[in-house]
Formats: structure tokens, sequence, C-alpha cells
């Protein structure tokens, strides 16, 4: 494995694993605010 | 009534991003992106797809879910009529059945698929497939083709209906029939609760795998080399010179075009069971985000690697070669052969998990053609889940009937499963920004977000991703139209593909007229002469 191995594979899993972590944790938020069911229209 | 309607609702926030997240992490995530990866630049094919990711992927991805919720705000759920509200007019409704044929004709073979992945389970749970691990590596290649041939009918057309040979059948109804019970009893108690247990355990089940393959180390003294690090490094190590490839950059868009499930016409139906003030923003973000972690986090880290373990630079090398089907059936069951004691159990598990990205994937399919059917059709659920499941099974059945060589199965991919992808998603983004209008889009999609989308994004829809993927679709089409038009001249098979394919694309453009009959009369607002707000 080369040191640009290395690079390219923990950059592109710390983009992937980061955006997920992120978008989870603003859902949890959001959960936790203003609950987990959706809309119920009224 | 009211009882039905509630069968199609989504329950949950969680619930709606792990269905849509489910629809899109498949078999491809795990057996196509590292094949794309290592055989484009290896680590340096991450920039194309990164960029695909960005100014195609998750762009085209909000413009469907927005086009999904407001056609639902309008009463409607299928493709045909939501795409008819979008580009406003008879015509749009009519190339709108892309929507509905394109998940519709993919079950028929996507099922057979995920057939073969509960068999494979079941066979590594009671003793494995055959491979002796002591053989010469020839003897259990061989051992591994053969068992895919019988497992599949890959040998001869009528081989799974053969007396001695009904394993594969059985298995086949048993799936079918876990994916129609699912779709039967709605959105919510039936697609919404699978899915939110089955993205869990898939995520634990492939954790599993990738621990098992990341402490590997060097199981083999004689073959120092063939180790995890440089396993790793047979997928991730950059080739700078392929970036300067075309053909590079038309794998990474085409790799993240499938694997996000956009222009496949299920986005627009599941997002059509939304309501005005349910996100969409953040939800379609964290759908694709997901199928992410398992396309590269996990995808990117287990199958090359196990594979260059025990098999070296050629022998991944010719897996790699042999096509998604060649390495995730032939190649790993070789794999986990070598793992010892727990390598029936890993095995068992890996099939499991791609059973489970499989189901998730293929009741999405079956969804949008169920509510057409009993939208245009005004059919109530039973009938039209019984229409359905008729006219899927039959499909099935000529896919595993014409089973040699997979020639019909490749007709229906390449055709319907790549080919109108593309078509429908270029229709998707240019009625979405240029018709329905960037500006209202954006307001749309706003309604009850939970993040702002970017602004550049909206400039991305109209300017950037269609002509994107225009270019992209041409490449598409000089790289593989020759060798397409060849098989179908040359193969009886093929040609009986085209036909199941038209015979289908014909009653569902049938079903388009009588809906659209149906709704006029009932006074529905089906060109979006009067706008939401």
């Amino acid at each position: 494995m080369t040191a640009g191995g290395w690079i390219f594979m923990f950059v592109s899993l710390g983009i992937v694993w980061g955006l997920a972590v992120w978008c989870y944790r603003r859902v949890f938020v959001s959960h936790r605010t203003s609950g987990n069911q959706l809309d119920d229209g009224s | 009534m009211a009882g039905e309607k509630k069968l199609d609702e989504w329950g949950t926030r969680f619930g709606v991003i792990l269905a849509v997240a489910g629809s899109a992490v498949g078999l491809g995530n795990f057996l196509r992106f590292p094949g794309q990866a290592a055989q484009n630049g290896g680590g340096a094919f991450i920039s194309p797809y990164f960029c695909a990711l960005i100014f195609l992927g998750i762009p085209i991805g909000w413009a469907e879910w927005t086009m999904g919720r407001y056609g639902g705000r309008k009463g409607f759920r299928s493709a045909p009529a939501i795409m008819g509200i979008f580009g406003r007019g008879s015509a749009a409704r009519y190339v709108g059945s892309i929507g509905v044929l394109i998940p519709v004709a993919v079950s028929f073979y996507y099922t057979f698929v995920e057939t073969w992945c509960l068999g494979y389970c079941w066979h590594f749970l009671t003793g494995g497939i055959g491979v002796n691990p002591q053989a010469a590596i020839a003897e259990q290649t061989g051992a591994s083709r053969a068992f895919f041939a019988e497992s599949t009918g890959f040998g001869a057309d009528g081989a799974l209906f053969r007396l001695h040979n009904l394993e594969t059948l059985l298995f086949f109804m048993i799936v079918f029939s876990i994916n129609i019970s699912l779709v039967y009893r709605g959105i919510s108690k039936g697609i919404e609760k699978f899915c939110s247990w089955a993205m869990p355990s898939m995520a634990v089940c492939a954790l599993i795998v990738l621990i098992r393959v990341l402490t590997l180390g060097t199981p083999d003294p004689a073959h120092p080399d063939q180790n995890v690090v440089n396993g790793l490094g047979y997928m991730w190590n950059p080739n700078f010179s392929a970036l300067g490839n075309f053909r590079t950059w038309l794998a990474a868009a085409g790799q993240v075009f499938f694997t996000l499930s956009v222009g496949f016409g299920v986005i627009i139906n599941y997002a059509s069971y939304l309501r005005k003030k349910d996100d969409i923003a953040l939800s379609g973000l964290t759908a694709s985000a997901t199928n992410e972690v398992f396309e590269v986090g996990f995808g990117g880290m287990i199958t090359l690697t196990a594979a260059f373990i025990f098999l070296g630079v050629t022998g991944t090398t010719e897996a790699v070669s042999t096509g998604n089907f060649g390495l995730g059936f032939q190649t790993l069951p070789v794999v986990f052969a070598h793992m010892g004691s727990l390598g029936n159990l890993v095995g068992a598990v890996w099939f499991f998990m791609l059973f489970l990205a499989a189901i998730t994937s293929s009741l999405s399919m079956y969804q949008p053609a169920l509510a057409f059917s009993q939208e245009a059709l005004g059919l109530s659920r039973k009938p039209a889940t019984a229409a359905m499941a008729g006219l899927c099974i039959v499909g099935s059945f000529g896919v595993m009937w014409f089973s040699k060589g997979g020639v019909f199965l490749d007709t229906i991919d390449f055709w319907v499963g790549s080919f109108l992808i593309f078509v429908m998603a270029a229709l998707q983004i240019i009625f979405f920004s240029w018709i329905f209008g960037i500006e209202r889009g954006r307001k749309e999609a706003h309604n009850g977000a939970l993040i702002r989308i970017p602004d550049v994004m909206w400039f991305v829809m109209r300017y950037v991703a269609p002509p994107y993927l225009i270019v992209v679709f041409i490449g598409f089409c000089v790289q593989n139209m020759k060798s397409s038009a060849q098989l179908i001249a040359a193969s009886t098979a093929a040609k009986l593909a085209l036909g199941l394919i038209a015979l289908t694309t014909a009653a569902l453009l049938a079903g388009v007229r009588i809906g659209e009959k149906r709704w006029r009369a009932a006074g529905l607002d089906i060109d979006d002469k009067i706008p939401l707000d």
C-alpha cells in the first residue's frame, strides 16, 4: 500500500462517514425537538 | 378506506430515510463499486466519483424527492402522473411510464439474483458449496463455477425447471412471497417496518465481515505479499494516469448514478407519500450518505481485500474481469472456503447481508407498479397487488427459463436497468429545472426543510447536471451500443427479452391512457394548471 493509497482511503472514508454522522446527528436533533413522527397535515 | 389510506403513509422520518437508503443499497455497493474502482485508477477513481456525486447524484436526487412530494400533494403516487404534472401534458405522462417500467422490469431479474443470495446463505449455513481449500486453485474455482452454473441455470435454458434441480425455484418462491406480502402490507406496516430492522442488520453483518477481513493478517506464510495491507492497496493505490481517460469519468458517473437509485422511478414514488411539511432536503442527503457508507466504507474495504489475500494480484484481477456476478458468486465463495473454521459462517453472514441489500431494493421496485395500478386502473389494494404480482412473476419466470449464459437477464439489465435510467433521469432534471422552474422547485424543496440546500446546487441542477448527464449518456451509448446491438442480432434470448420489455411497455402505456381519462373525469389537476404554494 503506497502513501497515496493510505491518503485516498482515509480521506474517502472520512468524507463518507463524516457526511453520514453529520446527517444523522441533524436528524436526531430534529427528532428530539420535534419528534420522529412525520407531519400529520394539521 | 381510511385504513387503506393509512397503509400508504410513512410513519417516521427514520423510516423514510432507511427505506430510500435500502432501495439504493444493493449488490452493486459491494460488488460493482470495488470492481469499477480497481479497473479505473484505484484510489484515484474516487475523485471523479465524488465529482459525479456532488454534480449529478445528489442534485438529481433532491429534484426527484421534490417532484415526488409535490406530486403526492396533488394526490398522485406514480411516475406517469407526477411526470405529467412537471412536464405539463400528456406526452410527459406517457414518457413518465418509464418510471414504472424500470422498477418493474428490473425486478424481473433482481428477485432472481436475490434468490441466489438466499440460496448461497443457506448452503454456507449447512456446510458450504463444495469447495475444497486443499485442492489446486483451478479445481476450487471450477467447483465454485459449477455450483454457480447449477444454482443460476446459466448452463442451459430451462435448467432450473428440471425435477432434480428445483431448489432455486423453491428459494425464488420464498423470496417472491416475502416481497409481495411486505408490499401488500403497505408503506408503513410493510416496507418501512422491514427496512427499519433490515438496514441496521445489514450494517451489523457488513461490520462483522469487515472486521474478519481486516484481521486476516497474512494467512498463507508461503505468500507473505498476500496480506491485508496489500489487499487494501490493490483497491486504493491511486493510478493518476487513469484520470486523463474519459472512460474513468464515465465509469465513475455511471456508478454514482446507478448506486443512488436516481432516475429509477423509486424515489419519486416513495417521496409522494410525504406531506407538505415533511423534510426532504436532509432526508434525501441522509439517504445518499447512508448509501455511500455501504459503498465506500464497506464495499471498498471488504470485497477486493478479501479476494487479494487469498488469490493474489492475478486471481483478483481475473475475478474483477468476470464482472459482478463472477466476483460475488464464484470468487468470494472460494475465499470463504480458505477462512478456516469460521469460513462458512462468514460466508453465510456475507450472503445474508447481500440478501438484505437485495430485498430492501426489490421492495422498492414492486411499490411503484402497485401504486400505478391502483392509481391508473382504480383498483383496490388486493386486485392491484395480484395484477402487479402476476406481471412480475411472468417476467421473472422468463428470466429463469431463458437462463443460459445470463443473456436474457443482461439484455433487460442493459436496456432498462442502464439505458432507460439515463433517459428517465435526464427527463426528470429537465422537467424539474426548465419546465416546472428552478425557483418554484427551490421553494417547494424548502417546505419543512431541516437544512437549507446551498444556492450553488440550484445552479448545478439547471446548468450543470443536464449537460453532464447528456455527455455521460452519449459516452455510455458509444461504449456499449454496438456490442449490445450485435448481441440482439445473434441471440434469440436477447430478442425475447426485448419482446418482454415491449409488451410490458405496451401494458403500461395502456394503463396511462386509462388513468388519464379517469383523472380528467375526476377533475384532478393533472397538468398543474393551479400551482400549489
